[in-house]
């Protein structure tokens, strides 16, 4: 970013979450996806997303503060007509309802609640009137002249001290008072304190939810000449923290006409817990509001040429070394870095009678497979049998091959290259990273050599095979530890070994199975595991390509997570789906001739 | 009342010693009683106990009721609800009269919002003669294999919510344990910006230490880590320890989390930073119900004495 110093890149790679990075590292290394424009509008949306999707880095993107350092004229037009401003409210951890909230009154419980909201979005609009005061006032004079009015308008309005004369000092007001509202919390439950004396400290933020927000919202307006149709967006990070009656509460301003409000609200696939309100009339989609789901498909993503290095990922890595002073013409690639996929990637293969591809093809193939083989390539119609049969059958003849091969201690080093390493990270720019960075850190310690400005060598693939198959197997084994995690883990475990079977203990054809489907009347603690294990990025749900937003409630196709590839010794590409009950029964599973490689749940 | 002073003391200093109450909880781990046995019920004074509402029908825990129901408690709340209002009702009628007051708790088998809640009293409480709590916690033998818990959520510790600075910085500190996978998950759901370590070091038994670090190995290193080592009987030092850490992160603009996963005493020393920094939060992780488990007590009595003015 040019006028500050590049951030190190060791430092970019380690941190690759957006809720750790300073506003100019999250500025200088956003890619935007798609959805990133379409929720830059005058609406109300919930973005879904599992962890590391992206979902913060998007609210932090859309606050005022960060668009306007954003170099992209789309987002300098909206800065400059003042169309839209945003502020950032995190669902920040001393929001969370303390366990003792369960057992006390559940008006106090509310009104709680409604108070700490409020007070979260007067922090999330100082940083938007501190933006907006940089952007449109650029004589300092009249900038520290607007300050001091706007702080004294609101200081009066949320009864801050009389020493209140700058918008930090304000912000300290805000913490200080949040102290005292804590303090006196503590004392209520303790029989120390009444609910009035409880009630009297910060009055202003116990008014309706958004109150305080729309009156300063109107102050700040008028001094900054800001348009009476400015939308304000007001971003709602990890909301999946609060509770279902919170979510009423929200849902309810969503439902309503808000005027210039509008919420993007984050969080996990699955964790909009309700879409109930405080009145007896529910949220509708469409109409209220609208889901975002980011989690797409990395198979199905945009391709530059014929590397199957996702757009996406590719610009993730480049952004990064740009924001670390690498230059274009002096850095490496995503692709050089990595290598191609032996697995995966497309190539040329000799198939002719014979040749070492022809005779895996007729050691592991069913019948049917071979006939057809037999009939394309014995009457020269290579591109059939390169389209309908090659392509498909390939990965798992290298795959059942190379696991053959294997004698001792030895080690794949298929699992590799950047179509596979992108393909295992599931499209998650922060999984990808994170891969990335301990990639480079095995790799001769790179990472630091990268971080000096010493051009990389390429990383083997017996490193990233390494790594790609420790994260496997560690996220699985984490499992264990989320919501439903015994049979999540079972469920997981159970459907990566149907997979895995159909590869190594079945003649191969040319469908492999990466899915499974889910029909209506599953058993609901199944469903809720697969709920959970999409809301944790595990599982994907097979998305409508014309309705890419819409999760799947009463059944559909799920796909396991790459990321569980290297583990199970399965192809991370899409093939064909079972039925759940199929995968789970073990049908298709041998356990007589179980692989030991494959282990069981570690304590 | 300030928090004056945090001293670890030897059992033999508490085994005499008339109390004005003592505090215990009635659970299903066979330790819930060992402090209560090793002391002579004459000197408890006015006694409080309270139990839980889960594993009533648990074979030990009836046991626990009916010897806590000998001791003849001044209050004994079986089905331990409303926590805040038991210890505020036991507190109260504990430094009701004037003078100094002696206390002892309890918290070998306690959840830390009970604990926590007698902390938070004394630190709201106005009074013109000091309290002295002794802390006391028996060690437990566990199991060599644990059952692996699911986290269902992560919350405050009441009363020990902290203070956020606005800065959307986040250090939190880790004391862990025997739960391989649950750091995981809780490190997920909090998300710091930076982290530390704490595992006992000498622990429990001689096995302790060496345990702890095997089943924390994966999480040290994929997160870059080497853990601090506090003696699991010295939460004076773990208290020093992590209040100059915490002071030196809230100086810098960071908010901090103290997570406890590890043994009690550096939940104990967690809570006491908080009562002095009180813009530290204190996080619980809940996880799923645990069978219950019987755990062992050690012969050993880790006391802290704990003095406020």
């Amino acid at each position: 970013m040019q006028g500050s110093a590049p951030a190190s890149l060791t430092r970019l790679l380690e941190v690759n979450n957006a809720r750790n990075l300073t506003r100019d590292e999250i500025v200088s290394t956003f890619v935007s996806p798609k959805a990133f424009w379409r929720l830059l509008t005058p609406k109300n949306h919930v973005i879904l997303g599992s962890r590391g999707s992206g979902k913060t880095a998007i609210a932090k993107m859309m606050s005022h503060s960060h668009l306007r350092s954003f170099n992209d004229p789309r987002a300098r037009k909206i800065i400059q007509s003042k169309e839209l401003i945003g502020l950032y409210v995190p669902a920040r951890l001393s929001w969370l309802s303390s366990q003792i909230e369960k057992q006390i009154d559940e008006v106090i419980a509310i009104e709680q609640f409604v108070w700490k909201l409020n007070l979260a979005t007067a922090f999330g609009l100082i940083d938007a009137v501190e933006s907006c005061l940089e952007e449109y006032v650029p004589i300092r004079q009249q900038r520290a002249l607007l300050e001091a009015n706007i702080v004294e308008r609101l200081g009066k309005d949320w009864n801050a001290n009389k020493n209140t004369f700058d918008l930090t000092a304000l912000r300290r007001f805000l913490v200080d008072l949040d102290y005292e509202k804590k303090r006196k919390t503590t004392e209520h439950r303790l029989g120390l304190a009444s609910v009035d004396e409880l009630n009297r400290v910060g009055t202003t933020f116990h008014l309706e939810l958004f109150d305080p927000l729309r009156r300063a919202i109107d102050t700040i307006s008028e001094l900054l000449s800001l348009p009476t149709t400015a939308a304000w967006l007001v971003c709602l990070d990890e909301i999946e923290f609060l509770e279902p009656r919170h979510h009423e509460l929200i849902n309810s301003h969503m439902r309503a006409d808000s005027g210039r409000l509008y919420f993007k609200c984050t969080t996990l696939p699955y964790r909009h817990y309700t879409k109930k309100t405080t009145t007896s009339l529910p949220i509708n989609e469409r109409h209220d509001y609208d889901y975002v789901y980011l989690d797409q498909d990395v198979s199905l993503q945009d391709h530059r040429h014929l590397r199957e290095v996702p757009d996406h990922m590719a610009a993730i890595y480049d952004k990064r070394m740009d924001a670390s002073g690498w230059s274009r013409t002096q850095r490496k690639t995503l692709y050089y870095l990595l290598g191609p996929s032996k697995l995966i990637d497309n190539e040329t293969i000799d198939w002719s009678e014979g040749s070492p591809y022809y005779q895996l093809l007729f050691k592991y193939c069913n019948e049917a497979t071979k006939v057809r083989a037999v009939r394309y390539l014995s009457t020269g119609r290579l591109d059939r049998f390169s389209d309908q049969i090659g392509r498909k059958i390939l990965p798992a003849l290298k795959l059942r091959h190379s696991v053959e091969l294997l004698h001792g201690r030895e080690e794949l080093d298929i699992y590799s290259g950047a179509s596979v390493v992108a393909r295992c990270s599931d499209g998650n720019p922060r999984m990808f990273l994170s891969l990335l960075s301990r990639m480079l850190l095995d790799s001769n310690k790179q990472l630091f050599d990268l971080a000096s400005h010493k051009p990389p060598n390429p990383i083997r693939p017996n490193v990233q095979n390494k790594v790609l198959l420790e994260f496997s197997r560690s996220e699985l084994q984490k499992l264990q530890s989320e919501e439903h995690g015994k049979l999540l883990f079972e469920t997981v475990s159970a459907l990566g070994n149907t997979m895995q079977s159909l590869i190594f203990r079945k003649e191969l054809g040319t469908d492999f199975v990466s899915s499974f489907t889910i029909t209506f009347g599953i058993d609901p603690e199944l469903d809720g595991a697969i709920k959970s294990a999409v809301a944790i990025g595990s599982v994907f749900p097979s998305v409508n390509p014309k309705d890419p937003d819409r999760m799947p409630e009463d059944g559909g196709t799920f796909h396991l997570g790459f990321k569980f590839a290297p583990h199970f010794k399965i192809i991370p590409r899409r093939g064909k789906s079972i039925p759940i009950d199929t995968a789970l029964s073990g049908d298709v599973h041998h356990s007589d001739t179980q692989l030991p490689l494959f282990t069981g749940p570690e304590q | 009342m300030i928090l004056r002073s945090i001293a670890n003391v030897s059992f033999d200093e508490v085994r005499d010693r008339r109390f004005n109450a003592s505090l215990f909880a009635a659970g299903f781990e066979e330790r819930c009683v060992a402090v209560a046995r090793r002391l002579t019920p004459s000197n408890l004074g006015h006694i409080g106990v309270s139990g839980f509402a889960e594993h009533d029908a648990v074979e030990f825990r009836i046991e626990a009721n009916s010897f806590f129901d000998d001791l003849t408690p001044a209050y004994f709340e079986k089905n331990g609800v409303r926590d805040y209002e038991f210890v505020g009702k036991f507190i109260n009628r504990a430094i009701s009269s004037k003078g100094e007051k002696h206390i002892l708790i309890d918290y070998s088998s306690m959840p830390r919002t009970w604990y926590g809640a007698v902390l938070n009293y004394l630190r709201a409480l106005k009074r013109d003669s000091s309290v002295i709590v002794d802390f006391c916690y028996v060690p437990g033998l566990h199991g060599e294999t644990l059952p692996v818990t699911e986290v269902r959520g992560i919350s405050t510790v009441p009363g020990f919510e902290g203070v956020s600075s606005g800065s959307g910085r986040t250090a939190s500190v880790f004391s862990l344990g025997f739960e391989k996978w649950t750091p995981y998950a809780a490190l997920e759901r909090i998300q710091p910006n930076e982290i530390a370590c704490l595992i006992a070091e000498p622990g429990a038994d001689s096995n302790y230490t060496g345990r702890a670090r095997k089943i924390n190995e994966g999480f040290f290193s994929e997160h870059n880590v080497r853990p601090y080592e506090f003696d699991i009987r010295d939460v004076a030092q773990t208290f020093a320890f992590l209040s100059e850490t915490t002071a030196a992160k809230l100086d810098s603009g960071c908010d901090v989390a103290l997570v406890g996963m590890g043994p009690k005493p550096h939940t104990l020393a967690m809570l006491l930073t908080a009562i002095r920094l009180p813009e530290a939060a204190v996080v619980h992780v809940a996880r799923s119900e645990k069978a219950p488990r019987s755990v062992r007590a050690l012969s050993e009595t880790i006391v802290t004495r704990v003095i406020f003015v």
